[in-house]
């Protein structure tokens, strides 16, 4: 979760939050997801997001991000998330894949 | 209405180093606040500096006269991790019609022909002006 942060402002406009804001955080808790379902830390990087935009947020809206990793291979993680305002309107899906440092 | 003057946009202090037709430079001055894991800019700020880039694209070049486009849906494409350096960003006009537009953007460091991540960002029209809300 994310707290609304005036330098957060400015997607379409300043009364709107940053894509920008947004990506960061599912992109954050895409990760963490990752964590969550190994049960440990495995050091890993974005090979690829995808975001599709549902609906503006307006600024001053705190951001709620959720990712599950549903599947996972050797070398890559398979990653799906929604971002919702604290209002619980949807804002944004993401789809990503990972990959594992080789260790 | 100019994005790069944006709360956001300063706060990663992007600057516009060219605008040509059809195509918009940014450079963002390394700084710590870009920092994901460590040694590395975090994955969102990239995405969020390419965004930026598609964004100005569209809004000096394709709907100029129509702020209300809104990006639907974008791709990013990491391709190397990006190093404690500054970052440059070039979004190009891919296709320009009467509802949508395309645009493709390429981030770069100290070699242009690595490219750190390229996105993809589709745009649609918005007849109204404004984005809908999410019903």
């Amino acid at each position: 979760m994310a707290p609304f942060q005036a330098h957060l402002a400015g997607g379409q406009d300043e009364r709107t939050l940053a894509d920008g804001a947004i990506v960061t955080l599912l992109d954050m808790a895409g990760t963490l997801s990752i964590f969550a379902k190994l049960g440990r830390f495995r050091p890993h990087a974005t090979v690829e997001l995808r975001i599709d935009s549902l609906a503006v947020a307006p600024a001053g809206s705190g951001i709620l991000a959720r990712a599950e990793c549903y599947h996972i291979a050797s070398r890559i993680a398979f990653v799906r998330g929604v971002a919702r305002t604290e209002e619980n309107l949807e804002i944004a899906r993401l789809a990503a894949t990972y990959m594992f440092a080789t260790q | 209405m100019n994005m790069l003057n944006s709360p956001y946009a300063r706060s990663l202090r992007v600057v516009v180093s060219a605008i040509s037709e059809g195509r918009v430079s940014l450079r963002v001055p390394f700084g710590h606040h870009l920092l994901g894991r460590p040694g590395f800019l975090h994955g969102g700020a990239i995405a969020g500096v390419l965004t930026l880039a598609c964004d100005h694209a569209v809004t000096v070049s394709v709907f100029p006269s129509n702020p209300g486009c809104h990006r639907f849906t974008y791709t990013v494409q990491f391709l190397h991790g990006a190093r404690e350096q500054d970052l440059y960003a070039a979004a190009t006009i891919i296709h320009s019609g009467a509802n949508s537009a395309t645009i493709n953007a390429v981030a770069w460091q100290d070699r242009k022909d690595m490219p750190i991540a390229i996105a993809t960002c589709k745009y649609l029209r918005s007849s109204t002006g404004a984005r809908e809300s999410g019903e």
